[in-house]
Order: structure tokens, then sequence, then C-alpha cells
């Protein structure tokens, strides 16, 4: 077993809101930027919310299901990559760009 | 080998509060009344007034009931009962003697606690404000804030805060409760 070092880790809030913005963005696909998440104690889980808009191809999911995907890739993506237990993950769409495919 | 009896008196006069003070008011006040009951003596043997009762009054003015003998007489009782209660109480210092075979060692409560608060804090990587111990004479209560988003396990926060305090081997023995608070602290 190693010998453990001395000191601690910590992640502070701005970095969890960059790493639950960016995927809730990808999920979303808006740009990161476009993407804002706060985080809030959840009776000792890290309760997420995520606001920015959507941006929907004629193939996507609907806006609903996209929020669904958005709110699980939070939860497991994010929490995974910011080593967080994710509680509660609120996910609210504020803008939708409709593309229909088709080229003028 | 153990400490000896001079040794364990040392320790039992740094553990308990002294009386010195009590007992140099109590002193100083008796002197002053004896003081005061020999002016009254001797004022009423050259037949001067009295400063506030003559000797020879003194069983009237309380049988009369007068106010300044009453509150005079009031006053010592209550001094009487103070003096009562520090002399039989305990009068311990918020200190505990740590077992050793060698020497005489105090540590104040407040180092104790705080040790322990630092050590669970070390152990479990939350932040030493997040951590904090109250320490009584015969049980310790640690309270753990957790970083939200990372649970704590009750069980070993109980296990390494009981193992420390038994390591330090304080007298009397102080037995550890453990409490992971609900509410988390957001990335500190």
């Amino acid at each position: 077993m190693s010998e453990r070092i001395p000191g601690r880790v910590s992640v502070q809030t701005r970095a969890l809101h960059r790493v639950f913005a960016a995927v809730a963005a990808e999920q979303l696909g808006s740009p990161a930027t476009a993407v804002s998440a706060r985080v809030a104690d959840d009776a000792g889980r890290l309760g997420v919310t995520v606001e920015g808009p959507a941006a929907r191809r004629s193939d996507s999911p609907s806006l609903v299901r996209l929020g669904e995907l958005a709110r699980d890739a939070v939860s497991e993506k994010g929490g995974r990559i910011a080593g967080v237990v994710v509680g509660r993950v609120s996910v609210r769409i504020t803008d939708a760009a409709v593309h229909t495919g088709r080229v003028s | 080998m153990s400490i000896g009896r001079y040794e364990r008196m040392l320790a039992r006069r740094e553990l308990r509060r002294s009386r010195s003070v009590a007992v140099s008011v109590a002193l100083a006040l008796l002197a002053l009344g004896a003081v005061y009951v020999g002016i009254e003596g001797v004022l009423a043997a050259v037949q001067r007034p009295a400063l506030l009762v003559a000797p020879a009054d003194a069983p009237r003015a309380w049988s009369a009931g007068e106010p300044l003998v009453l509150g005079v007489a009031g006053g010592a009782l209550l001094l009487g009962v103070a003096l009562v209660i520090a002399a039989l109480t305990p009068g311990r210092r918020a200190r505990h003697r740590v077992q050793d075979e060698r020497s005489v060692i105090l540590v104040d409560d407040e180092v104790l606690a705080a040790a322990v608060s630092r050590h669970v804090s070390r152990a479990t990587g939350v932040a030493p404000g997040q951590v904090s111990t109250a320490l009584g004479r015969r049980a310790a209560e640690v309270t753990v804030h957790p970083t939200s988003g990372h649970p704590l396990d009750p069980v070993r926060i109980e296990e390494l805060a009981e193992a420390y305090v038994a390591a330090i081997h304080p007298v009397p023995a102080v037995r550890t409760r453990t409490r992971v608070s609900r509410r988390g602290v957001v990335a500190t």
C-alpha cells in the first residue's frame, strides 16, 4: 500500500460549474459557453442546476428527451469527471435552435 | 513503573480549581467584621455614639427587625452558602491527564478536542473547518459536515475518533460519539 501523502485536494465550485455546464452542453448540442451550471448541497450529495439553450436537428429526440439526456449525463459523466456523488439535477432549456437539415 | 503519590497530588492540584481566592475573600471579610466589632466595642467603652449599632443595642435591633441588621444577616447568609458550595463542589478544570508511566501530562480540553478534530479532518480529507469536537469530562462528540458530493462513512469516522482518543489515553476515559451532518458544505 502506498504511503498517504499529507494534504488534501479540493475542487472549487467554479471548476464544478464548468464541468457540469460542458457535459450538459454536449447533450444539448449547444456551445459550453451558452450553458450555465450552479451547484448546491442536496443532503450531503451535490445538487446541480444547468440552464441553457438546446440545438435540435430533425433527427434529434424531443426537447424533453434532450433535457433528460443532459440530466443523465450531468449525473453520471459529470459526477465521474468531477469525482462527486450527484444528487438532484435540474435542467432548464431556455431557448431552442431548430435545424431542419434543408440546404438552400 | 507508574507515577507516585507526589505526582498524583501535583496532577490533582492542576486539575482542580484553587480555592485561594474564595478563602482570601472570606478572610478579608472576617477581618473587616472583627475590626468593626472592635471599633464599636471601643466606642461603647468610651461612651461615644456608635457607628451603626452599639453592642448593647444589637440584640434589641435584631429582635426589632431593623433593616440594617437584617440586611447584614442576609448578606452573611448568602456569602456563607456560596462559600459552602465552593468548598464542596469538585471545582474541576477543563483538563484531562494523559496516561504516562513517567510524567504527569495534563492537556487542556480545548487542545484535546482540536487534536481529535484535526485527526478526523486529515484522515477523511474533509476541510478542518468542517469538523468540530465538543469535549466533556467523560465524552467527546465529533461533528463532521461532509463536503457535498463526497459522502462519508459514519462507522469509519467513529472508529477513527475512537482509536485516536484511545491512543491518547486520557484520564478519566473519554467515550467518543460521532455525528455526520445531513447537510453538506459545497466545495470548499
